[in-house]
């Protein structure tokens, strides 16, 4: 785990600084003088070896310092730490959604097996994991907001509470909260629903065939033929026992697309004007932001071994079989 | 009963005959599976066939007519024209082509690299297939699009480049594969008996070990190709892909983005002939996994 | 079996003419073939069959665990009067609580890996055989103190009836935690806590090793006494059969081809077949033992024209290729279906003795010739 991240590490810094550009010129801009542009290199420690600029870099990271980003002249922690929120807002509303929609469909579609809901479903689902997250992004946008005028399309609160909204955690749902607007905390719900469901697309289409499937898998296992022998009902069998079952392995599922959400985040956050982490990512990408897309690229391979460890912990919890490394028998 | 063997009972066995015919009959199970070979065959007609059939095929490059600009669909245009006047169908059939040329570049880089890497560290064990998968467990940390897009950055934005990016990070999903079924296969009888037979350990993991490989393998291409189509289209729609004005879907879909909702078909007809290409992968995957009787991690 | 075979009075269980046929990839299968079968009040019955004959899918069709289709079954089973194919999904799982209870195969399979023992056995307790309505109805019944605590106390006293070493620490484990006997210890006492009238044992213990088997034996034995119950038990162990049974069905093929008391089974064989299996069981005496009976369970999908197990019986002939031999009864309870009791002219009536020679035979035949 540590180690993966330390290699991350390693490679996102050597491609960052083998730039065919120079970041100092980028930054300046076209009418910086030669002096200008060599001091800020300088100063950027551009002329050092790379091994040299590694370590720079990392000791800078263990205190906190992750540079400046050149794009909005903030050190890249605070631009970090401002954008997190709102894209994790964004991503756990669309796990929430995969999951809150996905596992139902796919138990249900596994209780109808063979019949219409489940071969409904099916198509359902392979079509969510086929369309381009921006291609449903837009599709939702034009129906849902455009002619159905039912969500707003950009931006996470409407224009009337940007103002008097503070900001308190980044989360707009807990901040509109916290400033006692209920009116403020419907329209941030407005807003988060489209992007999150776009988002919640190509993963809820995987949610979905995993549960059937392991649902499947499970139903002809011998202990749900004993419990049914038991004389316990049907649905009580599938939505008690064997559903426990079958969530294991769409839970691991779930873990992986959460982190995997990140990279769909990148295209709903563009398409939304959705002001998160994503697209500051893309942005510094664009603009060779050196410091900024190394930060960016930190946090989510933090947040893809975290959100690891979480899934782990939790089957755990759920698997009585599974011992994490460590257990005593 | 006849005791002549006809031609096709030399070529083909009536065994062998006879599963194949179980195999296709599992892949048929579902009409699934047979959509999506239909999709995926008739997209890979079109794209073979488009300096044929495409009906405006100078409409492929930087040609401009204003006046014709975003006319809506119609029997000359049946998906309607662009923002330059270009001709979207042409644009679309074309735009295949790139879509298909990307699946069959990046895969086929990054599969034999990924396979050979994986049967090697499957096959020989020890501090070689830690250091193996080491590394490609750092670059599976990321999701395609993000490490993608960081290379791409470094260099032009192009779809050279974001075919290079996009390769050089799938060929650990195939090693991993790889290296699973290999490292299984090793302790098989018919390794063994290779072993003993004094085989070279190239001949072995070639000719041994990847042809029991392949059904997996293969499922797995089918699905990934769908997975790469949309990853090339995404990087395009951020602007890292496919350069206008070459035709690329994504980048297509871009374009019209500006011109939402009233010129909707600008953007629309591209994205959703990404959508139909992918979901003729995934169906057709999905039908050969059943096939092979199959599991593979996705 | 069409037999005159006397049903014994006030059966807890009948079971006519059943057929189970499954439609698979490779055609359909005739798995299990006109069946008749009988449990009277406090007997022992059990069906004696190599793996793959049709005992455990017979099992199954009786207590309504397969599957529609691809299962097709036909024919009448009727427990205590009441017809069970009649009744309806709900009804049968009422019953299927109530006054049946069934022990399954492999202890170690099943049972739900991720729930506590003491968890699954008091929701048997609470939900076996008395559905909840909905969820509402579940969540107060699990939930309401006193009546978990009744089941889970319900629970314990079978466990201990059952000899489960802990019976408290058993219920708060998980099934993988315990070992091989104490699950299946667990399996039975699932089985016994409704209190059900007839018990459905399918190769109690042949998944654990001999010592625990033999312990799990015993058990039954002691059950058996201490209760009015009545059993239908699955075996392919002829010793186990003889151990613990009042009547015994053959079954080969799919079809009963013997049945009669334990008495009559082991000391007058009539079928080539049990004899053939009664040759082959391992003896303390000095009399050598017959070869196994050679080849190997017939395909369903593809059967053999005639008797199912004329393939490999040592008096076969043109006779049992051709049909279907009818049952001959030999007393109230004993019957066979095999050609050389229902001809005119039968030829060499099968006895052990002759048995065991032809068998021998054929053995050492195939040994030379291999």
């Amino acid at each position: 785990m540590g180690i993966s991240l330390l290699g991350l590490s390693v490679l996102v810094f050597a491609i960052s600084r083998v730039l065919p550009g120079n970041p100092a010129r980028m930054a300046l801009g076209a009418r910086a003088s030669e002096e200008q542009v060599a001091e800020l290199a300088a100063e950027m420690g551009l002329n050092q070896p790379l091994p040299v600029q590694y370590v720079d870099y990392m000791s800078g990271l263990l205190v906190g310092d992750l540079g400046q980003s050149l794009q909005t002249r903030n050190p890249v922690l605070e631009d970090l730490l401002f954008k997190l929120p709102a894209t994790l807002e964004l991503i756990t509303m669309a796990t929430l959604f995969m999951v809150g929609i996905g596992v139902p469909l796919g138990v249900v579609a596994a209780r109808n097996r063979g019949g219409v809901f489940d071969n409904a479903t099916r198509v359902f689902a392979f079509s969510a994991v086929s369309v381009p997250s921006f291609f449903i992004a837009i599709v939702f946008q034009v129906a849902f907001g455009y002619y159905l005028d039912w969500f707003p399309i950009t931006g996470r609160l409407s224009l009337e509470y940007s103002e008097a909204v503070s900001r308190y955690t980044g989360f707009m749902l807990v901040d509109t909260l916290l400033e006692g607007s209920i009116t403020a905390h419907v329209d941030a719900w407005s807003h988060l629903v489209l992007p999150a469901l776009a988002l919640s697309f190509g993963g809820m289409g995987q949610v979905i065939r995993i549960t059937r499937s392991s649902m499947v898998d499970v139903e002809g296992k011998d202990f749900i033929e004993a419990s049914r022998g038991y004389g316990i009902a049907g649905w009580l069998v599938a939505y008690k026992y064997s559903l426990k079952n079958a969530f294991i392995p769409t839970l691991t599922i779930i873990g992986l697309l959460y982190a995997w959400l990140l990279g769909g985040a990148f295209i709903v956050e563009i398409v939304f004007g959705w002001p998160g982490l994503a697209k500051y990512g893309v942005q510094s990408v664009l603009t060779t932001d050196v410091n900024a897309l190394v930060g960016v690229t930190m946090v989510i391979g933090l947040m893809f071994v975290v959100t690891n460890f979480i899934v782990d912990l939790i089957l755990d919890w759920i698997d009585p079989r599974i011992q994490l490394a460590g257990d005593t028998a | 009963m006849s005791t002549e063997t006809s031609t096709l009972d030399r070529i083909v066995s009536p065994a062998q005959r006879e599963l194949w015919y179980r195999s296709y009959r599992r892949f048929a199970a579902q009409p699934m599976s047979i959509a999506g070979a239909v999709i995926v065959g008739g997209v890979v007609a079109i794209a073979v066939l488009a300096p044929v059939i495409a009906p405006y095929p100078e409409h492929v490059g930087s040609y401009t007519d204003f006046a014709n600009a975003f006319s809506p669909p119609s029997l000359a245009h049946p998906l309607g024209t662009d923002s330059a006047g270009r001709d979207i169908l042409t644009r679309v059939i074309f735009g295949y082509r790139l879509s298909l040329m990307l699946a069959a570049t990046v895969l086929g880089i990054g599969v034999p690299v990924g396979v050979l890497l994986g049967l090697v560290a499957g096959y020989t064990g020890g501090w070689v297939d830690a250091a193996i998968m080491r590394v490609t467990d750092t670059f599976l940390a990321l999701p395609p699009l993000v490490l993608a897009l960081a290379i791409a950055s470094v260099f032009e934005p192009t779809i050279e480049i974001a075919i290079f990016a996009v390769a050089s990070l799938w060929w650990t999903w195939y090693a991993r594969l790889t290296r699973g079924l290999a490292a299984s296969q090793r302790s098989e009888q018919y390794v063994q008996a290779a072993e003993l037979a004094g085989a070279g350990r190239v001949h072995i993991m070639l000719r041994e070990i990847l042809p029991n490989c392949l059904s997996p393998l293969l499922v797995k291409v089918t699905l990934d190709a769908g997975i790469v189509i949309l990853t090339g289209a995404s990087l395009s729609f951020i602007g890292l892909g496919v350069q206008p004005p070459r035709p690329g879907l994504g980048t297509m879909v871009a374009s019209g983005t500006s011109f939402l909702p009233q010129q909707w078909w600008v953007s629309i007809f591209p994205g959703f002939a990404i959508f139909v290409l992918v979901l003729g992968f995934n169906m057709l995957g999905d039908g050969l996994r059943d096939m092979f009787d199959v599991e593979v991690e996705q | 079996m069409r037999t005159n075979e006397p049903v014994p009075d006030d059966p807890v269980l009948e079971v006519s003419d059943l057929s189970v046929g499954f439609e698979g990839f490779d055609g359909y299968a005739d798995v299990v073939s006109d069946v008749d079968l009988s449990v009277g009040r406090g007997e022992v019955v059990t069906i004696v069959g190599e793996t793959g004959c049709g005992k455990s899918v017979t099992t199954k069709a009786i207590t309504g665990l397969l599957e529609e289709p691809p299962a097709h079954v036909s024919g009448t089973v009727t427990y205590d009067g009441t017809d069970l194919f009649s009744l309806s999904d709900e009804e049968r799982a009422a019953l299927n609580g109530d006054g049946i209870g069934m022990v399954f195969q492999d202890p170690m399979s099943s049972l739900n890996p991720v729930f506590e023992l003491g968890e699954q056995l008091a929701d048997t307790v609470q939900f076996g055989g008395t559905s909840p309505d909905g969820p509402l109805s579940y969540l107060r019944r699990r939930y309401s103190r006193s009546a978990r605590s009744e089941a889970r106390d319900r629970v314990r006293e079978i466990l201990t009836q059952v000899q489960m070493p802990d019976p408290d620490g058993a219920m708060d484990s998980y099934p993988n935690e315990l070992s091989g006997g104490m699950c299946q210890r667990a399996l039975i006492a699932q089985a016994l806590l409704n209190e059900p009238d007839l018990l459905i044992a399918d190769e109690p213990g042949t998944a654990l090793d001999v010592t625990i088997h033999d312990k799990i034996l015993s058990l039954l034995d002691d059950l058996i006494e201490d209760r009015e119950m009545s059993i239908l038990m699955i075996t392919h162990n002829l010793g186990v059969a003889r151990k613990l049974s009042d009547r015994i069905y053959i079954m080969y093929g799919g079809r009963i081809v013997e049945s009669g008391t334990t008495a009559e089974i082991f000391e007058a064989p009539k079928h080539p077949y049990t004899q053939g299996l009664l040759a082959s069981m391992p003896r303390l005496s000095d009399e050598p033992m017959a070869g196994g009976i050679s080849g190997s369970v017939p395909e369903y999908e593809d059967p053999p024209e005639g008797c199912r197990f004329h393939p490999r019986c040592p008096y076969a002939d043109e006779a049992c290729r051709s049909e279907q031999p009818p049952a001959k009864a030999f007393s109230e309870t004993a019957s066979t279906e095999c050609v050389r009791y229902a001809l005119e002219d039968p030829g060499p009536e099968p006895t052990m003795a002759e048995t065991r020679t032809r068998l021998d035979t054929a053995a050492r035949s195939e040994v030379d010739s291999a």
